[in-house]
């Protein structure tokens, strides 16, 4: 038997069409991980060129990086790297040793998130997809 | 033949029959009793659970629980007959197995907690006749707690549900006994590997029927493989939502479980269908009351 009902359809569609978030329900929904947000006017200048990288093979990952610099310091890597002192974000692991060369966690995080940024998705949606394939 | 009621005879027959007519009128018509039969029923993910049983009232009566009910004694959580436990599916009583049928239940309190929920086979018994406690088909150890709130008549229901399961509890004076309830999942979620979750993993462009016959906006869902889950999430102007395809025994058809904060709240039965080619899906179609709902197109 259906447990679909037309109330759920209706309500269901106009929650995805007209987006009305609740603010106490999403307060109380707990936050993990936690995103950073993306820090005003950031850059990929730090980003490791491509004669920086040890492995060349990983160009295209560190070029998506540098073209969506405000996507990706809003996401908080999952593989333990935001414990390092100084880390701020994902993009952070493109930055100085560059340690994404090392870590496919950080390299798939990338790659999804340049992906969905293409094809439109916001950054909300971006994090979820990314705690929901990457998360703890 | 006309009968004379003034005969000695039919005088007699008369003051002995008249008042167990009258007892058999009474008992035929009243049903007025001091702990009225009631019942409670709740349906979890499929599985129908039922209590039922004769609310015994306090009567002013206190020490409930010690007095009214010694200590140590088997008693029915009711009245005259039996309360009875049915489950339509194989559920989990405080985390013990119980398989699908009717139990007369049965309550030990004893002094030294915690307390024991006994379940019995036999449905029929009268309070007066519980069965050996070596006769049981499952002993639950209960926790009871005292709360300050008098309930005068006793009470099962069930306070909380979840998808996979709820709390009985039980009420009476001031004393609750809660026992948690498990049900078996209808679509249970089976982790699936890397290789089976690889035909569907990419991300889709969505449509629903609007009520006017033409389709909404196009909406953005990625799957992705979420540790051996094919995981949904639909990037919305208004919420992001997530949802897990459970599969079925259905090659290529799966059944959505939405989620919050990770864990499922609710499972749809809309069957949702990849279209696949060479191996890889293309799109996929929610059928909702036997006609195509949501439409996914692959976009990458």
């Amino acid at each position: 038997m259906m447990r679909l009902s037309r109330r759920r359809f209706v309500v269901t569609l106009a929650f995805l069409l007209l987006g009305r978030p609740s603010r106490a329900r999403a307060e109380r929904m707990p936050r993990k991980p936690k995103h950073p947000e993306p820090r005003p006017g950031i850059t990929a200048a730090r980003v490791l060129r491509d004669d920086m990288l040890t492995d060349l093979s990983l160009a295209p990952v560190f070029a998506m990086v540098r073209e969506i610099p405000q996507i990706v310091d809003g996401i908080r890597c999952t593989c333990g790297c935001a414990e390092i002192e100084g880390f701020y974000s994902l993009l952070s692991c493109y930055e100085k040793d560059g340690m994404a060369q090392h870590c496919v966690v950080c390299q798939g995080q990338a790659r999804l998130a340049h992906k969905l940024h293409v094809e439109g998705w916001s950054l909300r949606g971006i994090r979820r997809a990314i705690d929901a394939e990457f998360g703890e | 033949m006309p009968v004379s009621l003034t005969s000695r005879a039919t005088r007699t027959s008369l003051r002995t029959v008249a008042p167990l007519a009258c007892l058999l009128a009474v008992s035929a018509e009243a049903q007025v009793r001091a702990s009225e039969r009631g019942s409670v029923s709740q349906t979890v993910d499929g599985t129908v659970i039922t209590v039922d049983y004769g609310r015994v009232q306090a009567r002013g009566r206190d020490s409930l629980f010690g007095k009214v009910v010694k200590r140590g004694e088997v008693w029915t959580p009711g009245a005259n007959a039996s309360t009875t436990f049915q489950v339509s599916r194989d559920v989990t009583v405080g985390g013990k197995s119980l398989s699908a049928g009717k139990y007369s239940v049965w309550l030990v309190n004893d002094s030294s907690a915690p307390w024991t929920l006994y379940f019995h086979r036999n449905a029929t018994l009268f309070h007066t006749r519980h069965p050996k406690l070596a006769d049981m088909a499952l002993a639950v150890p209960v926790t009871h707690t005292w709360s300050g709130e008098h309930v005068e008549i006793l009470t099962f229901d069930f306070p909380r549900v979840s998808p996979a399961g709820a709390e009985l509890r039980l009420r009476w004076g001031t004393t609750t006994v809660p026992v948690e309830i498990g049900v078996t999942p209808s679509a249970p979620r089976t982790a699936m590997t890397a290789e089976q979750l690889a035909p569907y993993l990419g991300t889709y462009g969505v449509t629903f029927p609007a009520p006017d016959g033409t389709r909404s906006p196009e909406m953005k869902l990625a799957i992705v493989n979420a540790k051996g889950a094919l995981r949904g999430i639909m990037d919305g102007p208004g919420e992001v939502m997530e949802v897990e395809y459970l599969p079925t025994s259905t090659p290529h058809r799966f059944i959505p479980a939405f989620l919050k904060d990770g864990r499922i709240f609710d499972v749809e039965a809309v069957p949702v269908d990849f279209r696949m080619v060479d191996g890889r899906a293309v799109g996929f179609t929610a059928i909702f009351e036997g006609k195509p709902w949501m439409e996914g197109t692959r976009k990458n």
